[in-house]
């Protein structure tokens, strides 16, 4: 493998490492209720959209180095659901950080709507998991 | 509360729509390349680092298109006329800067290097203009409606106190 297609594979595992284990620690924080200020959550919203989008670019630079096999092998079918997937996890961030730009804005509701803030955490975490062990299944198979 | 980036005029909602419209825009591109078999043909033609150059130029583009759509208009249902008609606006001029940069990047060149003649690379131009605008402006509208629908769903998720679930009316 070139060493430019490694450093970008390498991007890719990092930065899905710190989205899965960032988003987690923000979801078990809230859920204990170690953490009940969402201005946490409004700081770590900006740090996961840039994870995100580097996430999403150096997928497809892995897909380049890697190659595309066909949509009709198991590979294929495999990759198709991946990709609903982080469509999935795409849209399903995108509320949640409108949500909680919507309770840091109105401080009356942030005490009130940290629980389901802290639910749109675990949700995000559990769809993470899931892309992750679809990479491995086709890493791995 | 301190907002991130100290100092900047970026709000978490611009840097997190655009970021949505880029990803999803790509991710939903890479989909439909995959599942109609076209999708190693294209990557075969594409190396790493003019890929990741592309993104990163597509994301700056639709990153300053929302911050300035969401400046005039905040997604809330009194402003959708406004921010239909800033979407279509802001889309087409993203659409017409990433064709310009296409072209600077590949066109150009070529002037200087090849017998293509800067007449031919001027029409060549002109006629992705004429393509790149409405299919921008359409993106932009379409990308628009998303974000308001988004944000409406969030505030239907974790409304205010004492406040209907219609949507957030922020910036």
């Amino acid at each position: 493998m070139a060493p430019l297609s490694l450093a970008v594979r390498t991007l890719h595992v990092l930065t899905m490492a710190v989205l899965v284990g960032g988003t987690l620690a923000v979801w078990y924080g809230y859920r204990t209720e170690a953490v009940t200020d969402l201005s946490l959550a409004r700081r770590y919203e900006w740090g996961f959209w840039a994870a995100l989008g580097v996430l999403v670019v150096t997928g497809v630079g892995n897909l380049g180095a890697v190659g595309a096999p066909g949509p009709a092998t198991a590979w294929g079918r495999t990759f198709l659901v991946k990709l609903v997937l982080v469509l999935a996890v795409v849209v399903g961030s995108a509320v949640r950080t409108l949500a909680v730009v919507h309770v840091t804005d109105d401080p009356s509701a942030g005490a009130v709507q940290s629980p389901v803030v802290g639910r749109l955490y675990g949700a995000t975490t559990v769809a993470l998991v899931a892309v992750v062990v679809l990479a491995e299944v086709l890493a791995h198979g | 509360m301190a907002e991130w980036p100290p100092g900047g005029d970026w709000t978490l909602t611009a840097w997190a729509l655009a970021t949505v419209d880029v990803t999803l825009f790509v991710s939903l591109a890479v989909l439909v390349a995959h599942a109609s078999g076209a999708l190693g043909d294209l990557l075969a033609g594409l190396n790493t680092v003019l890929g990741i150059a592309i993104f990163a130029y597509l994301w700056v583009l639709v990153g300053l298109a929302v911050r300035w759509v969401l400046a005039g208009a905040s997604l809330g249902e009194a402003q959708m006329r406004v921010l239909a008609l800033r979407g279509v606006a802001a889309g087409a001029a993203t659409g017409v800067a990433f064709l310009l940069g296409v072209v600077g990047v590949a066109v150009v060149p070529r002037v200087f290097t090849t017998t293509l003649e800067p007449l031919s690379a001027a029409l060549i131009t002109l006629f992705g203009v004429v393509l790149a605008a409405p299919i921008g402006a359409l993106l932009g509208l379409a990308f628009g409606l998303l974000d308001v629908g988004l944000s409406r769903l969030a505030g239907a998720v974790a409304p205010g106190r004492g406040e209907s679930a219609t949507g957030p009316d922020r910036r």
